[in-house]
């Protein structure tokens, strides 16, 4: 149970920096902003791989699950150069890996009723990143702002 | 006559009902902009500091009279009374809340009724036709007036008909999550086709040059009307809730919902006044002619209108059946009539005085009534600037000084003393001033115009 809340914790912590980063290019300077763009991705990717990989060290892994984990790791990196060509898919691409991440830690860690509470913020922290991405997009589509 | 044993069953309903109760039409067009024109962050620095001296007191004395009864307003305030050892006749305040109530819900279904009209107004809008001339053709109907009002009026009773569990929490606990789903996609829009850079400015960008004692009062007003306090709907809600929860966090998480969605309907409407270059004025004509123009030029604007005017009707539905439901409450508890007729009953009798302010747009628009307001005006002063800040005051008055402390104590959780010890405090010395305050305000240009 101590476990379970530290892991929240640090749950609650990761998301802080990721809404700090969507929330911030809004009301910066431009030119900041564009790095703060990138920085967001490239700590999503980071996160992502991080979860992805955590998961490859569980011996109970079946061979197709540990490869499903390492090509998330692979395109979230991806994800990274992509932004320097396309930012808009660059994010796309991390919010499809966000929520098919979820998909998998759950496969694989089940929902078991000990881990309850670290399920529902694992839930929420996906919903939350996703808005965050959606947030990023419409930045870089919005008019006004460049 | 027993206590009712009706409570919620849902965790987070007491919570998503009294959100619902708090966000209307009211805080979607009128929080934004008098955060705006007065100050920006500085103003909403003040709201929030309203928010914890007067709006989060008086809505725990509510919860607290109205849980400790389990009965109607009018009844909660004569039990608190009677078993504080004060006079039954504190049950006027229930009853003045009831009163409001019906009397808000009479011209609030008529606005709501424009509403619900917009969501097919707004699919088919084209720059063919301005959105004065929209607006000015919706409401120079009555008969159409009065079908949106009938409808809406209708959308109440069968909700409230149906009873607590099944009627009210059912609905809440479908309407709310559809309303933040549908805020949040308009905040999206926003930033994807608004000014919200500017949006973001004119909302927060502290202004403190722009603070004067009026902004005080204006934010004073906000904190107050914004929780629907005063006039029984959070006290008849309150009377549902489970007895474990606690009313302070509770209390904490209603007032902070309201704002954030205030401060989101903001945020979804502000950026694209401003980048279609139009009226930011306060009130209906920031929603039925600004917006509606907005939507008219952008892209996608036939489905985003909808989903906007689907929304302002969500948040004036979630109101209103908590404007209803006291009356309903009491009529139940006191074997008068039975849940449905009661509904059928006092929703006819708020639907005929709605009929009066539908003609306002109208048929009596040159008519005056009281202060020189029309029928929808006056209607308006007798509740929001009699009634509510009455009632308001008088709930303040009797939790801070006359309520017993033995009540207060075993309704709050236990380990709260450092909270009931600054509850009592503000909910005796500071709400009633404040709230005096601000009906005092309120009523110096009524009587400049005697």
């Amino acid at each position: 149970m101590e476990n379970i809340k530290k892991k929240n914790f640090y749950i609650y912590l990761g998301l802080s920096l990721f809404i700090f980063l969507a929330i911030a290019p809004w009301i910066l300077t431009h030119e900041l902003s564009s790095f703060l763009l990138r920085s967001f991705n490239a700590y999503l990717a980071i996160v992502i791989s991080f979860i992805a990989g955590s998961l490859w060290w569980r011996d109970n892994l079946k061979k197709d699950i540990h490869l499903e984990a390492i090509v998330i790791s692979m395109l979230a990196f991806a994800g990274v150069l992509i932004f320097e060509f396309s930012q808009g898919i660059a994010i796309i691409l991390q919010i499809i890996l966000i929520n098919f991440l979820l998909r998998f830690e759950l496969k694989v860690i089940g929902e078991d009723e000990n881990i309850l509470s670290y399920i529902e913020t694992r839930k929420l922290a996906t919903y939350i990143i996703t808005i965050l991405c959606v947030i990023q997009l419409a930045y870089l589509f919005n008019p006004y702002v460049n | 006559m027993n206590k009712n044993t009706i409570t919620w069953i849902g965790k987070w309903t007491f919570i998503l009902a009294a959100a619902g109760s708090a966000v209307g039409l009211g805080n979607i067009w009128g929080f934004p902009y008098k955060a705006g024109t007065n100050g920006g962050g500085a103003f909403v620095l003040i709201y929030l500091g309203c928010i914890l001296m007067i709006g989060l007191p008086i809505m725990m004395a509510e919860i607290i009279i109205g849980r400790r009864a389990r009965k109607s307003p009018v009844n909660a305030m004569k039990n608190g009374a009677i078993e504080s050892g004060a006079s039954p006749k504190w049950q006027i305040v229930g009853w003045g809340g009831l009163l409001s109530g019906i009397l808000i819900l009479s011209f609030y279904s008529v606005l709501a009724g424009i509403c619900l009209n917009y969501i097919g107004i707004s699919a088919g809008a084209n720059s063919a036709m301005s959105s004065v001339e929209e607006f000015s053709r919706a409401t120079a109907s009555a008969t159409n007036l009065l079908f949106w009002h009938t409808v809406f009026i209708s959308l109440n009773i069968f909700i409230i008909a149906y009873g607590v569990i099944s009627g009210i929490e059912r609905v809440i606990n479908f309407m709310m999550p559809v309303l933040f789903i549908l805020i949040i996609i308009m905040v999206l829009n926003a930033m994807i086709n608004g000014d919200f850079l500017r949006g973001l400015s004119f909302m927060f960008a502290p202004d403190f040059s722009q603070v004067t004692p009026a902004t005080f009062l204006s934010a004073m007003g906000q904190a107050f009307f914004s929780l629907s306090l005063g006039m029984g709907s959070i006290m008849c809600y309150g009377s549902y809730m489970p007895d474990d929860e606690n009313i302070f966090k509770t209390s904490l998480t209603v007032a902070g919902l309201d704002t954030l969605i205030a401060i989101m309907a903001g945020l979804a409407i502000f950026p694209i006044i401003f980048a279609y270059g139009l009226d930011a004025a306060s009130g209906p004509n920031l929603v039925f002619v600004s917006m509606l123009s907005a939507f008219s030029d952008m892209p996608f604007g036939n489905l985003l209108g909808p989903v906007f005017f689907i929304l302002l009707s969500i948040a004036a539905l979630s109101s209103s059946i908590s404007l209803l439901e006291p009356s309903v409450a009491y009529f139940d508890e006191e074997k008068i009539v039975s849940r449905p007729v009661a509904a059928i009953s006092l929703g006819f009798i708020a639907w005929l005085l709605g009929i009066g302010s539908l003609l306002s747009f109208n048929l009596w628009s040159d008519k005056t009534f009281i202060a020189g307001f029309d029928f929808l005006g006056s209607m308006d002063f007798i509740t929001n600037q009699l009634l509510m800040p009455l009632g308001g005051m008088f709930v303040a008055i009797f939790a801070g000084w006359f309520l017993s402390t033995k009540i207060v104590v075993e309704e709050l959780s236990e380990g709260q003393e450092k909270v009931f010890n600054i509850w009592k405090f503000f909910i005796k010395f500071v709400s009633p001033v404040l709230v005096a305050a601000v009906f005092i305000n309120q009523l110096i240009p009524f009587f400049q115009n005697l």
